[in-house]
C-alpha cells in the first residue's frame, strides 16, 4: 500500500513538475502584465532553462503536438489579426471623417495572443515586417484623456469660460517602451511615442498640436495661453449641456526587426465632458 | 495561460494519471532485487507533499502581501522608488513593471480609492524547488484613481485580470517574478472565480 502511495504521489509530482516545465519552457513568448491602472506591458523573457529531452520521446512527441499548435495558433492569429486591422481601417476613417470622434467608438482591441507559440518545425518564417505588425497588435497602448486647464472644478461655476485660453494636454501615458517581443522566432524592438494630438472640441473645431502639449498648473498667469497647444470657445455649450471634447492621441511605433525598421501609425481616443458658459461683468 | 503551458499541463497530468493507473495495477517485485531505501537519497512523499504545502504558502503569502503593498502605496499616491516591502515580495519584471505603474501614478499626481480584492487563488501552474505558479483572480474594478482637484481620471478598460503568476524563491525570500494578464469580462468559468 506505502508503496502504491509512493508511485501515486510520484505521479502527480512528476506530472506537477512538467506542468511547471511547461510554464518555464513558454515563457519565451511575450508575456502581457497589467498593473492597476490598467495600462499592460509586453515583456520577452528567456527561459531560465531549456527544456530537457526525455529518453522516451516524450519529448518528440511534444514537438510534433507542439509544431501543429503552433500552427493552429497562428491561423486563428493571422484571421484575428485580418479583423483587426479591417477594424483599426474603419475606425481610422471615422475618425477622419467624423466632426464627432466620440461617435467612432474606442479603438478596436488588438488581438489577445495568449500564450500561443508561433515557433515550431515546420513553421514558415514570417518577414520582419509582419512580426513587427503582430507586435505592435499585441502592444496594448492606452488611450489618453483630454488634459484640459484650468479645470472648471477649480471655479464657483464648475466650468470653462467663453473667450477664456484653455490649455490642452495628453493626461495619461505618452511613452511606451522601448521594448523587445518576439514573435516567430524574430526579435522585435518597439518604440511607441505620441507623436501628435488632435482634439476635438465638441463645437465642430478641431485642434491639432505637435507633440503632447503642456499641462496647466496653477502657477499659471490667469489667461495666459499655453505656448504650444490651446483653444478658446467662442460659443457657450451651457445651458444645453456639455461639449465632448475628444482627444485623439496619434501613437507612432517605431520598431525594429531583423535589420529593418518602419513606423506604424496607431490612433487612440478618449473623451470627457466640458462645460462652457459665458461670464458676464456688469460695469456701472 | 499560454498554450505551451497547457500542453505541458496536460501532457503533466497524462504522467500523472498514468503514474496512477500503474499504482493501482501492482507489478510483482522479485524479491531478489536488491532493495534501495528513497528515502536515503530522496525525500519522503509527506516530505514533499509538506513542503509543497509550505511552498505555496509562502508564494501565497508573498503575493498577498505584495499586492496589500501595492495598495498603500497607490493611495498614498505612487513612488519613485521601490519599498522594501515591495522588494521582499516581488522581483523580476513584475517589480519592474509595477513601479513602472506606480511611477506614472506619482508622476501625473493621482492616487487609488479603494483595494483591489483578490477573489481566488488556486495552485495550478505547477511546483519544484524554489518556484512555484499560480493562477489569481484578480477584481480592480473597486480601485478608483483620482487627481489631485479630486477628478475621477481612472483609466477605461476592463479590469478584471487572471493573473497566471510565478513566484520565486530569491535569497530565502519568495517573491512574485512574472505575471501574464488576461483580461475577462467577467470570473465565471475561471479557475479561480468565487
Amino acid at each position: 500500500m506505502r508503496r502504491l502511495r509512493n508511485m501515486a504521489a510520484l505521479g502527480l509530482l512528476a506530472g506537477l513538475v512538467i506542468a511547471l516545465g511547461g510554464h518555464t519552457a513558454s515563457a519565451e513568448e511575450p508575456n502581457v502584465t497589467c498593473t492597476r491602472t490598467r495600462s499592460c506591458t509586453v515583456t520577452a523573457e528567456k527561459p531560465a532553462k531549456p527544456p530537457h529531452p526525455n529518453a522516451d520521446g516524450q519529448q518528440r512527441n511534444h514537438n510534433s503536438a507542439g509544431s501543429q499548435r503552433a500552427k493552429n495558433a497562428q491561423k486563428r492569429f493571422a484571421a484575428a489579426l485580418a479583423v483587426y486591422d479591417r477594424q483599426l481601417a474603419r475606425y481610422k476613417r471615422c475618425l477622419r471623417a467624423s466632426r464627432n470622434a466620440a461617435a467612432c467608438g474606442r479603438a478596436p482591441e488588438s488581438p489577445w495572443l495568449g500564450g500561443d507559440s508561433f515557433s515550431g518545425p515546420g513553421n514558415r518564417p514570417i518577414t520582419a515586417g509582419q512580426a513587427a505588425a503582430i507586435a505592435v497588435a499585441r502592444l496594448q497602448l492606452p488611450s489618453i484623456a483630454p488634459g484640459i486647464g484650468p479645470s472648471p472644478d477649480l471655479n464657483r461655476w464648475n466650468m470653462a469660460a467663453v473667450g477664456y485660453p484653455l490649455w490642452l494636454w495628453a493626461d495619461g501615458r505618452t511613452r511606451v517602451g522601448p521594448i523587445s517581443d518576439s514573435v516567430g522566432g524574430l526579435s522585435v524592438s518597439l518604440d511607441a511615442k505620441v507623436s501628435s494630438l488632435t482634439f476635438r472640441m465638441g463645437d465642430g473645431h478641431s485642434v491639432t498640436c505637435p507633440g503632447v502639449g503642456q499641462q496647466w498648473t496653477t502657477t499659471v498667469e490667469p489667461g495666459a495661453k499655453s505656448p504650444s497647444c490651446g483653444y478658446s470657445y467662442t460659443k457657450p455649450s451651457l445651458p444645453n449641456g456639455s461639449y465632448t471634447v475628444a482627444a485623439i492621441a496619434n501613437w507612432a511605433v517605431t520598431w525594429t526587426s531583423n535589420g529593418q525598421s518602419g513606423v506604424i501609425n496607431v490612433p487612440a481616443v478618449d473623451t470627457t465632458e466640458l462645460p462652457v458658459g459665458e461670464l458676464q461683468v456688469l460695469v456701472r | 495561460m499560454p498554450l505551451g503551458g497547457r500542453g505541458f499541463v496536460t501532457v503533466g497530468a497524462a504522467v500523472a494519471c498514468c503514474a496512477l493507473a500503474a499504482a493501482c495495477t501492482p507489478e510483482p517485485v522479485p524479491n531478489s532485487t536488491p532493495s534501495t531505501n528513497p528515502t536515503a537519497t530522496t525525500p519522503t512523499e509527506s516530505q514533499i507533499e509538506r513542503q509543497m504545502r509550505l511552498d505555496y504558502e509562502a508564494a501565497e503569502r508573498a503575493y498577498r502581501a505584495n499586492m496589500a503593498e501595492q495598495d498603500r502605496l497607490y493611495k498614498t499616491g505612487g513612488t519613485t522608488k521601490p519599498t522594501a516591502a515591495l522588494e521582499a515580495t516581488a522581483t523580476g519584471s513584475y517589480l519592474r513593471i509595477t513601479l513602472e505603474s506606480l511611477r506614472d501614478v506619482r508622476r501625473l499626481g493621482w492616487h487609488s480609492i479603494g483595494d483591489a480584492k483578490i477573489v481566488g487563488i488556486v495552485r495550478d501552474r505547477g511546483w519544484k524547488r524554489g518556484r512555484v505558479g499560480l493562477t489569481s483572480c484578480e477584481n480592480n474594478e473597486i480601485v478608483k484613481f483620482v487627481d489631485k482637484s479630486g477628478r475621477d481620471v481612472t483609466p477605461k478598460g476592463p479590469a478584471l485580470y487572471v493573473q497566471a503568476l510565478t513566484v520565486i524563491r530569491e535569497r530565502g525570500r519568495w517573491k512574485v517574478s512574472t505575471a501574464t494578464t488576461r483580461k475577462v469580462k467577467t470570473f465565471e468559468g475561471q479557475p479561480c472565480g468565487a
